[in-house]
């Protein structure tokens, strides 16, 4: 077990403190304009209880602050006509500082943790009650091919060849 | 909810979950769970810390 723990973010803390959380973390030189818009997007989603968002921490305190989150909603994907129950996969954001990393303590990058939890819950909510998928939108398309390649290794698949929403089959 | 920005209008749009239907839609519903791959995944121990 790495030493990172979960914690989920109440809907009252994202309202209360979504632009310090939002200033807390550290963004992508290109990117960050886009990164923190959807991330605080997320937050006033999260205070309206569309979402909930999970903070990744180091309890071990190496690290300090939020390592990242993930923002996890439930939904519905239509085939042909049949209305299946999914998760999704709203946000999953990683601090720039720690991306791409694998702190020995840790074990594993960020980013696998966060689907790994993504996963678990997934699979719990499926269990208890009822969701066929996991699926999630990658930030950039296939364009971004380091991420895509990442979420192809944890199974999740292409719905169609535009490229776009990916999915990982429950039960 | 799942957005995507526009660079150019520094704008969010929302985007929706996606209606299939055809040869897309089958191969989806058809697609085999990769049950050795989440039982891997629920072997993990995570430290979650519930409200």
């Amino acid at each position: 077990m790495s030493s990172c723990i979960f914690k989920l973010l109440t809907a009252s803390s994202c309202k209360k403190s979504k632009k310090m959380i939002v200033d807390s973390f550290s963004y992508h030189p290109d990117r960050g304009d886009k990164e923190k818009a959807i991330l605080l997007q997320t937050l006033c989603d999260a205070s309206l209880e569309n979402t909930r968002v999970t903070k990744i921490t180091d309890s071990s305190k190496k690290i300090k602050g939020t390592l990242g989150l993930v923002a996890l909603s439930v939904g519905k994907l239509e085939l042909n006509d049949k209305s299946l129950p999914a998760v999704i996969i709203d946000y999953l954001f990683v601090d720039n500082k720690h991306r791409n990393e694998v702190y020995e303590h840790i074990g594993e990058k960020v980013s696998t943790l966060l689907l790994y939890y993504a996963i678990q819950t997934a699979q719990e909510i499926s269990q208890l009650a009822g969701a066929r998928y996991l699926i999630l939108r990658p930030d950039g398309g296939k364009e971004h091919k380091s991420l895509v390649a990442f979420y192809e290794s944890m199974n999740f698949r292409y719905m169609t060849d535009k490229h776009e929403w990916m999915y990982l089959k429950l039960n | 909810m799942v957005y995507t920005y526009d660079d150019k209008t520094k704008k969010l749009k929302s985007v929706s979950v996606p209606r299939l239907r055809g040869e897309d839609a089958i191969r989806i519903q058809s697609a085999k769970v990769p049950k050795a791959f989440l039982k891997k995944v629920m072997d993990i121990k995570l430290n979650i810390e519930r409200a």
